[in-house]
């Protein structure tokens, strides 16, 4: 069964004449213990892919399920639960709780879904040690750099034992080598992630990349490296092209 | 500067909204207690009249001013800490402090003058009103003529913005001192230490009180003056309450401390005086009304009370009876006030964390567990203010009851303190909860984007 599947999901932002398509029929498999990248420019609907995906967003038409979970009718308390339970998140910004610590902030989710127990600290700990911030875990956020930051916020994803994670531009905040480690830190520790980039060199972490173009996948290239993405980005712009122009006729 | 400082007010509606108010509000206030003082003195007016009504603007007025003048510093201090980390980017892009100074004065100036000429025409009212009920209740002759002029509005305006403004540059100056970079960060990690400036405040206007307190109770049966202790024993409770209202950061940690005992296993609960210790800075500025509704309302309305007794066994005096209604009607206006206050600052506090709610609601927080955390955190609170409060109120009523009563505690309206404390915990639970469902009504991933 596949973890995460879209079939003709739609997101139409607005109304009437403001109305924007962000998502134009997006179908999507993913198999588990895959790790994928979603790729494509500004504006291609990449993050409303991972929104809706994620239960953030609601699709304007389309089903999503994960882990065969249909997220659609569930209300935001149902839906929050299942989140809680089976998704874990990496943002760009990271999206650490400021006042609470590295190992508060890990702990957060099992707090919330009321499961922390005598085996959890050491659980946290593990987490954070395999993040290689045990060290680190009484500090605040703030007291951390970006890098650590991330790691952390990986760790927090991963405590709950979630089937699929979502990154969300993981390391657009960082600098090169703190990059590797949270991706090394995805591929190896992760279940199955689903991540939405633009950089060539973090898709080509991923099993296999899928390019999204004005709401729609165009294209789907396996074992990536970065030189190849980076070439079929460049070509997105007559792909997108071509579409159009058949569209039309 | 000046065309930031009003982009920069318009961008931060809520918060300037709630230090708009406090102005508003306590510049009407004020001004109708001036009214009182320029119509004493006015020409017109005779002898008997002219001692009351300066009396009554001096030493009533006296301390409604100072509770004006401290809630709009605490709110105008509170709407400037928020912005630490913005002035912290202004400094990395090359602001120099002194021009975030000159930007942050010229915003709380700008709003200050805004909402103190907006409270003119209402000031002008309550003061006629005012001495309609003096003259009804035979306090003054009936031919005393309402004589306000325009120097109520000035004095009035004058302490206003000189407030807003010396609360401002206070409330800036740790964003602004040390490096730019440090600026940026400093202001998302923890709260500010007690420094020796803000502990030496505290404490001597808790020994201001202690003073009051000593002197209604050596001085409160001299002489002929049968209103001496009255006129004491209030300025005790004003002092207590805001002199311990300075370290409501440091009392709030205490809270969270011991509140954390009692929240057991419940997640919202926990998540609440974690919280609470690192943000107690920002929630001070919740605190600080609380204390200020408590133990003034506690206070004053105590000394009415026990007055009331004492007048039930006497033979009912004319002017006993008007001065405990216009006591209870002055006791009114400042509680109410200060309950706006309190409802104010929370709704200034909660407008301010929308992100913070995001931030949470993405980790995996429901919308109600979000909801309950800030309805805990704002328990918590108002029970601190209403024990911190309570003792704030003690200042008064002690020395008060010691001097009318054989007793130490009064024995009159038993139900008042549990009244008061009923009020003020239903104001700060209710609209915390009210605002923080106001917050949420966004998807998370906006709010956090926002």
């Amino acid at each position: 069964m596949n973890v995460l599947q879209l079939d003709g999901v739609r997101k139409v932002h607005g109304t009437g004449a403001n109305a924007v398509t962000a998502l134009d029929g997006v179908s999507l498999a993913v198999p588990p213990g895959t790790f994928l990248a979603i790729m494509g420019p500004s504006g291609s609907g990449k993050s409303t892919m991972l929104n809706c995906a994620a239960g953030l967003e609601t699709p304007t038409a389309g089903t999503v399920t994960v882990g065969g979970v249909d997220l659609a009718g569930q209300d935001d308390e149902a839906l929050t639960r299942f989140r809680r339970q089976h998704i874990g998140f990496v943002f760009q910004d990271f999206n650490l709780l400021p006042y609470l610590t590295a190992y508060q902030n890990v702990e957060l989710p099992l707090r919330l879904a009321g499961t922390v127990n005598r085996t959890s600290r050491h659980r946290i700990v593990e987490m954070l040690d395999g993040v290689g911030l045990a060290h680190r875990m009484d500090r605040l956020p703030a007291q951390l750099s970006g890098g650590e930051q991330q790691r952390v916020a990986v760790a927090r994803a991963l405590v709950a034992e979630p089937s699929v994670i979502f990154a969300d531009e993981p390391t657009g905040a960082l600098d090169s080598s703190s990059a590797a480690q949270v991706l090394t830190l995805l591929r190896r520790a992760a279940p199955t992630v689903v991540m939405v980039t633009h950089d060539p060199v973090a898709a080509s972490y991923a099993d296999s990349v899928y390019f999204l173009a004005d709401g729609s996948l165009v294209s789907r290239m396996d074992s990536p490296d970065a030189e190849s993405v980076a070439r079929q980005l460049t070509h997105l712009g007559e792909l997108v092209a071509g579409r159009r122009a058949e569209a039309v006729r | 500067m000046n065309r930031l400082a009003v982009r920069s007010v318009r961008s931060r509606i809520t918060s300037f909204t709630a230090c708009g108010l406090a102005v508003f509000l306590g510049a009407t206030l004020m001004m109708a207690f001036l009214a009182m003082l320029t119509t004493g003195l006015a020409h017109g007016t005779s002898g008997d009249d002219r001692s009351t009504l300066v009396t009554m603007a001096t030493v009533v007025g006296g301390w409604a001013v100072l509770i004006v003048i401290f809630a709009v510093a605490s709110t105008m201090q509170l709407t400037v800490r928020q912005r630490s980390e913005e002035f912290g980017l202004l400094r990395t892009i090359g602001t120099t402090p002194k021009q975030i100074r000159r930007m942050v004065s010229s915003e709380s100036l700008l709003v200050t003058g805004i909402a103190a000429v907006a409270a003119l025409i209402p000031g002008w009212l309550l003061g006629r009103g005012v001495l309609a009920m003096l003259r009804n209740g035979h306090l003054v002759s009936a031919d005393v003529h309402y004589h306000s002029g325009l120097a109520p509005f000035a004095i009035t305006l004058v302490a206003m913005l000189a407030a807003a403004a010396c609360a401002a540059r206070f409330a800036a100056r740790p964003a602004l001192t040390g490096s730019a970079a440090g600026a940026l960060t400093a202001s998302r990690v923890g709260s500010p230490e007690l420094s020796r400036r803000r502990f030496w405040l505290g404490i001597g206007l808790i020994a201001l009180g202690a003073n009051y307190s000593v002197m209604a109770m050596t001085m409160g049966n001299d002489g002929g003056d049968k209103f001496a202790a009255m006129s004491l024993a209030g300025p005790a409770s004003v002092f207590w309450s805001i002199g311990l209202a300075v370290f409501a950061p440091e009392l709030l940690r205490r809270a969270a401390v011991l509140g954390s005992r009692f929240v057991g296993r419940n997640a919202s609960g926990q998540l609440a005086t974690i919280a609470m210790r690192q943000r107690a800075a920002e929630l001070a500025g919740a605190l600080r009304p609380v204390i200020i509704l408590v133990g003034i309302s506690t206070g004053t309305l105590y000394m009415v009370g026990i007055d009331a007794a004492a007048g039930q066994l006497k033979a009912h005096d004319v002017a006993t009876n008007s001065t405990e209604l216009l006591n209870l009607v002055v006791v009114g206006m400042v509680s109410l006030f200060a309950a706006i206050m309190v409802g104010n600052t929370l709704v200034a506090t909660i407008a301010a964390r929308r992100r913070e709610f995001g931030l949470q609601r993405l980790a995996g927080s429901t919308r109600g567990q979000v909801t309950s955390m800030a309805g805990i955190e704002a328990a918590l609170v108002a029970a601190t203010g209403i024990v911190v409060g309570g003792i704030a109120a003690l200042g008064a009523v002690v020395p008060y009851t010691i001097v009318k009563t054989p007793g130490y505690l009064p024995t009159v309206w038993p139900w008042l303190f549990p009244a008061v404390a009923a009020v003020a915990g239903a104001v700060t639970v209710g609209t915390a909860v009210t605002a923080t469902r106001r917050e949420l009504r966004q998807p998370a991933v906006e709010a956090v984007a926002a």
